[in-house]
């Protein structure tokens, strides 16, 4: 793979059997059954497969992906894009038209809200969550 | 023999003011009291109406009335009508005529038409249409109550409400496990119990709502906390305070920049803002319509 700034570019006619990996950003249009790990940015196109798991750290998904999403800083999934599997990122972006089912771990502020929230929940009242603000 | 006198009263004569009247039959001069009333000529016998001989004018007056031209609408003949009649019979077709709406139609038709809303009875779901400004309407058929007004809550409510107005709940008000069927929900302060709605539910800044909801569409500002706890059905949803429940929203559910969420979603389309926080399992797509309408 180029180490230059540009993105890479792989299209609809191409299929990967294995593991990728890149650096810098990647725009992939084919299909590719194995794990997609880079630290920077990774863009499924309209036409692309992804069969396993993406560890990026942007991730822009247009196109269909069986497997867990995992970045760093974002997850964009556009509009006709395809998710079955988990999604894990600091901020996520979904459009109308999104087909997704997974769970999803988002949480741009930190854990500490969403562990006080959980708690709350447990214990059955919002009493402690109001008291500490 | 001794003669007795008659018993018969005589007839007192009258000592006072008379005027000369003419007859107004046979031009003969009478003499009359000027406030009597009336009296039988002593030439020809006619009933003389003393007032009005004396002050004609007056006569004259009363007869003098203002008529305005109105066209009969079956037959277009026309007849003089006074403006403030009521109602005249016509002298060619002799049908009844409404004056004042003949005079004036469009304000009368202005007036019969009142602005009606349709509701469906609470209790026997017959169609209801009573009046936009109507407190409460009784159901034809079943003959319930249904009510209508607005409620604003102040202090601490516990009982149960159900209307098809608008039930706002200010922020130094609570709701205290209490069952409200509404129209409209705005929530300020604290909700603690079940809320159905048949339109929208708000959950404003600073509101705190913990039960059961069900509505059309709900929407959650930033700083409103929301936990579900027992059933929960709305079609559509914004978020952008913090949530803690299941989503089971049969269209849209929309997750702003500032939303907290904790549970699961299921729905037909999901939009989720850069800096929304999410936690839980989702379900996304239009092939869940059906599972989704189901509830």
């Amino acid at each position: 793979m180029s180490s230059q700034a540009q993105e890479n570019f792989l299209n609809g006619d191409t299929e990967i059997k294995g593991n990728l990996k890149f650096s810098n950003a990647l725009r992939f249009d084919g299909k590719i059954e194995g794990h997609i790990t880079s630290d920077g940015r990774f863009t499924l196109g309209a036409t692309g497969e992804v069969k396993g798991d993406i560890q990026v750290q942007h991730a822009i998904i247009e196109g269909k992906v069986e497997g867990n999403i995992n970045a760093k800083e974002k997850v964009e999934l556009k509009a006709n894009a395809q998710l079955l599997g988990d999604v894990k990122a600091s901020r996520l972006v979904i459009e109308e038209g999104v087909v997704i089912s997974g769970k999803c771990e988002v949480n741009p502020e930190g854990r500490k809200m969403a562990d006080a929230f959980s708690k709350a929940g447990k214990s059955g009242s919002f009493s402690e969550l109001v008291e500490k603000k | 023999m001794t003669v007795m006198p008659d018993s018969k009263p005589k007839p007192q004569k009258f000592v006072g003011r008379t005027v000369s009247l003419f007859c107004p039959h046979c031009k003969t001069e009478q003499q009359v009291r000027p406030d009597g009333v009336s009296m039988f000529c002593q030439q020809c016998h006619q009933l003389i109406d003393i007032q009005e001989v004396l002050h004609p004018k007056t006569k004259s007056m009363k007869t003098t009335v203002k008529t305005v031209p109105l066209i009969c609408p079956s037959c277009q003949h026309e007849e003089q009508v006074r403006p403030d009649g009521i109602s005249v019979f016509c002298k060619k077709c002799h049908n009844a005529i409404d004056i004042q709406q003949t005079l004036h139609p469009t304000k009368q038709t202005e007036q019969k038409t009142t602005e009606v809303k349709a509701v469906l009875c609470f209790r026997c779901k017959a169609e209801l249409t009573p009046s936009i400004n109507a407190q409460a309407v009784l159901c034809k058929k079943c003959g319930y109550r249904n009510d209508l007004q607005d409620y604003h809550v102040k202090g601490v409510l516990s009982h149960d409400i159900e209307t098809y107005g608008i039930l706002d709940v200010p922020s130094n008000a609570t709701v205290l496990n209490a069952t409200a069927r509404v129209r409209d929900a705005m929530i300020h302060g604290k909700y603690i119990g079940k809320l159905t709605a048949e339109n929208e539910i708000v959950l404003k800044s600073g509101a705190l709502f913990e039960g059961g909801l069900k509505a059309y569409s709900l929407v959650l500002e930033s700083n409103a906390q929301c936990n579900i706890k027992k059933e929960f059905s709305v079609k559509r949803i914004v978020i952008a305070g913090h949530y803690y429940g299941n989503i089971i929203a049969g269209q849209f559910v929309e997750l702003k920049k500032t939303a907290n969420f904790v549970g699961s979603i299921v729905t037909q389309n999901l939009i989720v803002e850069a800096g929304a926080s999410l936690m839980g399992e989702v379900k996304v797509g239009p092939h869940l319509r059906e599972n989704a309408e189901q509830v």
